[in-house]
């Protein structure tokens, strides 16, 4: 995340009376969930997709949870005032048995604005095409944006805002990654800060001096560490990049501990486990999460 | 930082009262938390679009991306399947380049290309046979290393821990995966962060905690 993204806008907006408004209208910016140029800076980021989680149900053993997070630092008390692009589809892609093409659908495809947001499930079903060019498969039913509703078929299913669930140490990530902040590319074309140096070389591109490790580049060029560790702790003597002292500046949990916390959109669907496994000939399911465009971009 | 932080806690309040002004955020969330209380489906369904929707992101096991890949090359892998390999993936053969740029081969131990194998095709394996088990992240790839057989992932897994011991700690070869190449690098193998219990899975759907 680029703190100076974040702290500059916030503090212009502190200043002024009427701050909460211009924040509605100047959202945070920045982070690794912010994955290429162009998806964090779309007008609507909910094809962004930050998490995606598999568990058993807590409530029923013979069912299996999906989750897939999408619209990434959604600042605290604001979740209720983002929604989904109507112009997109989501999906869940199940292959069964050994990794290969998919087999299995889960999607989701969104109409109307704001809070009054339908939603609706289609799958789980054999895809129509496999690949990276898709259509919708038969519609399981439809619900209303942050409201959890159980389907016809028994489908539990939920879309709307959430805690970001994702915990992770991100300025001292971005301490000597800072290629991974989006905010240190110009354009989705811009190969950014790693081309003047090797990987891992401590560069706080993108980091204010009060986030980044004591040692940072302008003393010590290749000491990539994350924070929190007791005094005296070092690389180690093998280490490929040299035996230093490993930060010891506070960890931060960045999603939670900065701002109040920050939200996610949510999909999550319940299925029993049995809509996955009938006629397929193994119950060993490989998964991953798209978002699509119509228009590829 | 204190004081940054105060700015911006401060500004998180400010909104989150403004919130219950706002025509959109006064909707206050209708999120029913029993089983029994789920809402009903709506009567129909909105017309379906016959269009072909084409992939522009994807997304599976945690932070592989965004560690062993180039930040310009998401683009490229975020746009084909997760299967499709070298070269039209930059992600496979970034993952062995990147690894190696940290612990590069060593006495015929390679874990830049151990890595590969483990880690692509980038997807989630869950073993849905498996009722006795929690979801644990890397749970089939390791055997259950990792807290179970289920595999999947929780919304309570450490995963950049898993994966920061995978890839620079010496988790691979305490499961006995390859030899010890002695070149673990403690300052990256953990990362000293807890989940906050305001991010905790719930007991109830959707189990993922209330917005903040």
């Amino acid at each position: 995340m680029n703190a100076r993204r974040i702290i500059a806008p916030l503090a212009a907006v502190v200043a002024i009376a009427a701050a909460a408004l211009l924040y509605t209208t100047h959202p945070v910016r920045g982070s690794d969930h912010q994955d290429t140029f162009n998806l964090a800076n779309r007008s609507n980021t909910s094809a962004d997709i930050t998490d995606v989680y598999v568990f058993p149900s807590p409530s029923n053993s013979a069912n299996v949870v999906f989750a897939m997070n999408v619209s990434p630092l959604i600042p605290a008390g604001m979740g209720t005032a983002r929604f989904f692009d109507p112009t997109l589809m989501w999906q869940f892609k199940i292959s069964h048995g050994a990794t290969s093409p998919e087999d299995q659908v889960m999607q989701f495809g969104v109409t109307g604005t704001g809070a009054t947001q339908t939603i609706t499930m289609y799958g789980p079903a054999k895809p129509n095409e496999v690949g990276t060019s898709n259509t919708f498969v038969p519609v399981s039913g439809s619900f209303s944006y942050n409201t959890a509703t159980q389907l016809n078929n028994g489908v539990k299913v939920f879309a709307g805002p959430r805690a970001d669930p994702f915990y992770f140490d991100l300025f001292a990530f971005f301490t000597f990654l800072g290629d991974r902040n989006w905010a240190t590319h110009s354009s989705q074309t811009d190969p950014g800060p790693e081309t003047a140096g090797p990987l891992f070389n401590g560069d706080n591109v993108g980091v204010p001096a009060s986030f980044a490790p004591a040692y940072d580049k302008r003393a010590n060029p290749a000491h990539p560490s994350f924070n929190g560790f007791p005094a005296g702790t070092t690389a180690g003597a093998g280490s490929a990049l040299g035996n230093y002292a490993c930060s010891t500046n506070a960890s931060m949990n960045t999603l939670a501990d900065l701002a109040g916390g920050f939200n996610v959109l949510s999909f999550v669907v319940e299925v029993p486990r049995s809509m996955l496994t009938t006629g397929y000939t193994s119950s060993n399911i490989h998964v991953w999460a798209t978002s699509n465009s119509s228009t590829g971009s | 930082m204190k004081n940054i932080v105060f700015v911006l806690t401060a500004l998180g309040a400010i909104s989150l009262g403004f919130a219950g002004c706002n025509g959109a955020s006064a909707s206050a969330p209708r999120l029913n938390t029993g089983t029994s209380a789920l809402a009903t489906p709506q009567p129909g369904n909105p017309p379906t679009s016959t269009a072909s929707y084409i992939q522009i992101e994807l997304l599976s096991r945690p932070a592989v991306k965004e560690a062993l890949e180039n930040f310009n090359d998401h683009k490229a892998t975020n746009a084909v399947e997760p299967y499709a390999g070298s070269p039209t993936d930059p992600l496979l053969a970034e993952i062995k380049t990147t690894e190696d740029t940290v612990r590069p081969p060593k006495g015929g131990t390679d874990y830049g290309a151990t890595l590969q194998t483990i880690l692509y095709p980038n997807e989630i394996a869950v073993n849905l046979a498996d009722t006795a088990d929690n979801a644990s992240y890397l749970g089939v790839e390791t055997g259950g290393a990792t807290g179970g057989k289920f595999g999947g992932r929780d919304p309570n897994d450490d995963v950049i821990d898993i994966d920061l011991g995978a890839l620079f700690g010496n988790t691979l070869s305490k499961l006995g995966v390859l030899a010890d190449d002695g070149q673990e690098n403690n300052c990256m193998s953990v990362e000293n962060v807890a989940q906050n219990p305001t991010q905790m899975k719930t007991v109830s759907f959707p189990y993922l905690a209330g917005p903040h």
